[in-house]
């Protein structure tokens, strides 16, 4: 039994203009300790599958609409409130990608890092502070003494996504969610922010979900990753398996417009031509294949099934069918092949 | 699941265009998409219509309505609303003579009053006169009559009528602006304290004096019917009819609360295009100017102006009160404005049509104009009832549209005088008011749902 | 702070500086001479008149004698009435406005912020919708209006019960207070309303209650810590202008229930044309009204730490 499993997660936005289907159908497993990373332009429905997870989503307009998602075993979709409420915050926290609005304004820095530990511990009030400068120093921000009594808006961005996460970790949670923790903070303040989270992690033992566009961090971090593409994860597996055995022409388009260090890809970078379709409408094949090199007729017609390449690698992609072979670009990794009546 | 069957044509490549895009949301124009969305505002649309009702009462509801609002009339003073209906001719009463009795007993030495026993009517009751006649109180000095429209409970007993001076005087007679109603009469004895009351319920029947009458119809006999003037919306204290002052009071309230808005906006689109335009020590000077007009308290100086314009009480001077309401008004309008241009100036489609050559004229008239048009017109809706607020609020103090003008403000003042005794005068004009103030919020409301997404209230 | 507060009270300064000046030329712009014209009810107020503002003298000889007067808080005196001087007016009346108006406004925040923190938590439903309408019907009816219905229905009320529940008119004790005072704040009320409200659905959608949710904070502790008070910001800042609303709505409210207070005298003023207690009592409720908005803004400091902190800083 993994730690957290999502299983045909659906989620639907109603909105003025119709309703958005902006999570289709993801399955993800976390184990404990282990970093998951979740990659995808803006828009393809990483943030919304965790915060749906968690039951974060305002709703309305926003709605669950089929799936299930456990936590060591227990069902929170459709928990009641209260019970939770006593996973979030306490197993299970978050920090949000821009530390300048995710803090409340009106409230010490202090308080904000204990209201949890006081929620659901019962920390007393005495405590509490000297809990909160604990864990301020633990980030490493500096000053912490006099930090406590600081409002957000004295402190740089830096220091205050130190804040966001002693927030988190104050109840020793078992998954840390990390929404694109690093994209609103200057280069230098990413790594710093990056090795924290490292740091942590070994220490405690949590299992960290890491929301980024950033394939760097995704070296950097993960253990395991899945490319998200509208709504849909098109490929999962190990680090290696999708950075040198990429299995979907979308996560190739992705690694060809990431600037590189190696000399092998000294020429321009690639981006990838189009824009993701609109899911107010999904279309009823492959939604990249609009914007892919390779697609085939049936890309268009058919919604190709999540395809087992090897032991843990999986890819959305009808190019891993037997009759594709010849239109099967060199640079897409290969494996086992599909044939009629197979399972996925 | 297992894999679907697939055909060797199936792998053949995607020609662009074959992919099936799901249909994309139509792209609208910025003024279709508003009325889109203001046609959807049910609220919204009503407002208009009862806003279209009220320019076209005002406006063509004189002509319709051909009655004088400022002819008065002292016979009907104060009617309540009625449906038309001709009235019976009342054969004239026999002239009233008091009821004098002997001298009651004397009471015991400080025993204290009875209520009058015996309260009863002389004679019919008709809209002509209602005359009583009571049983005598021992020790009573002499009696106090009131009337009231509904129960009389606790300390009040309505409207006081008169008194009857001396104890054997029992009788009274009431031809005050009588009505076909329904009355409670309360007869008081006094002799220096007043004493419990006596209560009689009289309901007076329509009907028609004779003399009134014969104004009416020479030939007029008592028993015949005879229609008087309608008076839908009742009279009021001067027994003006109410309705054609509506319609009158409607066309200086509403010209006030359209004329003023227009002209203090377009003042101020003017001077805040002008300052955000050319901005630098221009743009200073203005805003330190609209600064100045905007820290003066508005209704103060609304009324300081009236006074040094050298209209004195009991003048109407509706075009000082413009002059003075556009004074003191545009300054909203300006900073709304400017904003929008300096913050328009520095968009980039401004940008490249000034590089590509594009003179101020064109740029002022195809770009800066259009785009700053939803939210002044935005503004002008909630300027217009707030005007009519103003105006109202002034003439009610007198400080406004003074009688015998009619404006809504002005009859709201009248009103409030005989309020207590006579509601329908106050509450027609002040009815109107809320609902013309009602539709042009609501409308407002629709309006910058519809036209200013970044004002859009969060619905 | 005090730096502060020192720049913001010269600024008020000038404001009242503004009006004065606006005040004088007003009323010098008044056709003829009023001061000096035989509505002055006596010769010996006449006389009182010509020395106390200088009346023989030039134009900004006057000027400069009003200025001098304001300065020094008098305000001046009767030109209708001998020997009483606007600063007896303001000192007898103005208790009676400021008592009615505190009150007024204390009704209209504490049920706006109520009403709106209602209407925002059940958003779109009967509730919302309901008090929603009856607002803008708040914001939509003059006060004049609210006073006489109010009126009636009070009187309705003592008529059915039988005795005095509240009196219709007059001023003295607590229960006189209580009908003008809800007439005259019903109309702000229904503004800050509207305030709180958008203003509470603008915080609902920001990142830190989304912080607060993922704490796995119950909702109303939510709403309380981390809503309410950043929602309340904006309506502080609205007191200033609430408070102009209410101090002119004075004006009426205080003239239909025969309230003795500052804005009923003003009213009589203007309509007897005692142009010397105009001209005072305008720059009396400019001043007031200018303090009143600078009052507004330090307090706002004390409710908003980054405005606070920033001023300590500088």
């Amino acid at each position: 039994m993994s730690l957290l499993g999502i299983t045909g997660l659906h989620v639907e936005f109603a909105t003025h203009g119709g309703v958005v289907h902006a999570v289709r159908g993801v399955d993800l497993s976390l184990e404990a300790g282990e970093t998951l990373a979740i990659v995808g332009e803006s828009g393809c429905g990483k943030s919304v599958t965790v915060q749906a997870a968690l039951g974060l989503i305002p709703s309305p307009p926003g709605r669950i609409t089929a799936g299930s998602v456990r936590f060591e075993g227990r069902e929170l979709v459709g928990m009641a409130a209260r019970e939770a409420s006593r996973i979030r915050g306490r197993e299970i926290a978050m920090i949000f990608q821009d530390p300048m609005t995710s803090l409340n304004p009106t409230m010490r820095i202090g308080a904000q890092v204990t209201e949890a530990l006081r929620h659901h511990e019962g920390l007393p009030a005495a405590a509490a502070r000297a809990r909160a400068i604990e864990l301020l120093e633990r980030v490493q921000l500096p000053d912490a003494r006099a930090g406590v009594d600081r409002y957000p808006f004295e402190l740089s961005g830096g220091m205050r996504q130190r804040v966001m996460i002693a927030m988190a970790i104050a109840c020793n949670p078992r998954i840390l969610v990390a929404d694109e923790p690093t994209t609103a903070l200057d280069v230098t303040v990413q790594a710093q922010i990056l090795d924290l989270l490292g740091t942590l992690q070994r220490e405690r033992g949590m299992a960290i979900v890491l929301i980024t566009h950033d394939l760097g961090v995704v070296a950097r971090m993960a253990d395991h990753v899945a490319v998200m593409y509208a709504g849909r994860i098109v490929e999962r597996g190990t680090v290696d398996d999708v950075f040198y055995r990429a299995a979907h022409p979308y996560t190739l388009g992705l690694k060809q417009s990431m600037p590189r260090r190696d000399e092998r890809a000294r020429g321009r970078l690639e981006p990838i031509e189009g824009s993701p379709p609109d899911l107010f409408s999904p279309p009823p094949g492959c939604a990249y294949a609009e914007r892919c090199p390779w697609a085939m007729r049936a890309c268009a017609s058919a919604d190709p099934p999540l395809w087992e390449v090897a032991p843990g690698h999986g890819a959305r992609c009808w190019l891993h069918h037997a009759g594709a072979a010849a239109r099967r670009p060199a640079a897409l990794s290969t494996g086992r092949e599909m044939r009629e009546g197979e399972s996925p | 699941m297992s894999l679907p069957a697939l055909s060797p044509g199936d792998f053949a490549p995607l020609s662009r265009g074959e992919v099936a895009r799901g249909p994309s949301r139509p792209s609208l124009s910025y003024w279709r998409d508003a009325w889109l969305r203001l046609r959807r505002n049910r609220q919204a649309l009503a407002s208009l219509a009862v806003i279209a009702l009220l320019l076209l009462a005002t406006l063509l509801g004189p002509l319709a309505w051909r009655v004088d609002p400022g002819q008065t009339a002292m016979a009907r003073t104060s009617e309540r609303p009625r449906g038309w209906a001709a009235l019976t001719v009342l054969a004239p009463l026999a002239p009233y003579q008091e009821v004098v009795v002997e001298p009651p007993p004397a009471a015991p030495a400080g025993a204290p009053l009875r209520a009058p026993e015996g309260l009863r009517l002389l004679g019919p009751a008709t809209v002509e006169a209602v005359r009583l006649r009571w049983e005598p109180v021992p020790g009573a000095k002499g009696y106090l009559v009131y009337r009231s429209t509904s129960r009389p409970g606790g300390d009040y007993l309505g409207l006081p009528l008169g008194e009857v001076e001396g104890g054997n005087l029992v009788s009274f007679e009431d031809a005050f602006n009588l009505e076909p109603a329904t009355w409670w009469y309360s007869v008081v004895a006094k002799d220096g304290a007043e004493g419990p009351p006596a209560t009689l319920r009289v309901a007076v029947p329509a009907g028609i004096p004779l003399v009134e009458a014969r104004t009416l119809d020479p030939a007029a006999r008592p028993g015949d019917a005879v229609a008087r003037p309608w008076r839908p919306l009742g009279t009021d204290a001067l027994g003006r009819d109410i309705l054609a002052r509506l319609l009158s009071g409607g066309r200086i309230s509403l010209f006030i609360g359209f004329t003023a808005p227009l002209l203090s906006i377009l003042i101020g689109v003017l001077i805040g295009g002008v300052a955000g335009y050319f901005g630098g020590r221009l743009d200073q000077w203005l805003m330190r100017i609209t600064d100045f007009v905007m820290a003066l308290p508005f209704l103060l100086f609304m009324i300081l102006f009236r006074v040094a314009l050298g209209v004195g009480p009991g003048e109407s001077g509706v075009g000082p009160m413009l002059v003075a309401m556009i004074l003191l008004s545009w300054t909203g309008a300006a900073r709304l404005t400017r904003g929008q241009v300096l913050q328009l100036r520095e968009a980039e489609f401004v940008q490249a049509a000034r590089l590509l050559g594009a003179r101020p004229r064109y740029l002022l008239l195809r770009h800066l104009l259009p785009n700053t048009l939803g939210v002044i017109l935005v503004s002008l809706t909630f300027a217009i009832p707030s005007a009519i607020f103003t105006e109202a609020f002034l003439s009610f103090i007198g400080m406004g549209v003074v009688p015998p003008t009619a404006s809504w403000g002005s009859m709201c003042n009248d009103g409030i005088k005989t309020f207590l005794v006579y509601p329908h005068e106050f509450i027609a004009p002040a009815a109107i008011i809320s609902v013309t103030v009602l539709a042009f919020n609501l409308l407002g409301d629709g309006l910058r749902d519809a036209l200013d997404p970044r004002l859009r209230s969060v619905e | 702070m005090l730096a502060y507060t020192l720049k913001r009270l010269l600024a008020g300064l000038v404001t009242v500086f503004f009006i004065a000046t606006a005040t004088f030329a007003a009323m010098h712009a008044v056709p003829g001479d009023p001061l000096m014209s035989g509505k002055a009810r006596s010769a010996e107020i006449r006389r009182n008149l010509r020395v106390r503002y200088g009346l023989d003298k030039p134009v900004l000889v006057q000027y400069g004698v009003f200025l001098g007067n304001m300065a020094k808080g008098d305000f001046g005196i009767s030109f209708t009435q001998q020997n009483r001087s606007v600063n007896d007016i303001i000192r007898e009346h103005f208790k009676v406005s400021a008592v009615l108006g505190l009150v007024a406004l204390a009704f209209a925040t504490a049920g706006g912020i109520l009403l709106g923190a209602v209407t925002a938590r059940f958003r779109g439903r009967l509730a919302d919708r309901s008090i929603l309408f009856l607002v803008v019907l708040g914001i939509s009816v003059p006060s004049f209006v609210f006073a006489a219905l109010g009126q009636q229905v009070v009187l309705a009320l003592n008529r059915w019960a039988g005795t005095t529940v509240l009196p219709v008119a007059g001023w003295g004790t607590v229960r006189h207070l209580l009908l003008p005072a809800l007439a005259l704040g019903l109309g702000t009320l229904a503004f800050l309303t509207r305030l709180m409200r958008s203003s509470l659905l603008e915080v609902v959608h920001q990142d830190w209650v989304r912080t607060a949710r993922a704490k796995g904070l119950p909702p109303w502790r939510i709403f309380w810590s981390h809503q309410l008070r950043n929602a309340i910001l904006p309506v502080v800042t609205l007191l200033g202008p609430a408070l102009a609303a209410i101090t002119t709505g004075g004006f009426v409210v205080e003239s239909v229930f025969a309230i003795p207070g500052l804005g009923r005298y003003f009213v009589q003023a203007v309509q007897q044309l005692d142009y010397t207690v105009i001209m005072g009592l305008t720059v009396f409720y400019g001043a007031f009204l200018a303090f009143m908005v600078i009052v507004v803004d330090i307090l706002y400091g004390f409710v908003d730490p980054r405005i606070r902190v920033a001023k300590e800083a500088a």
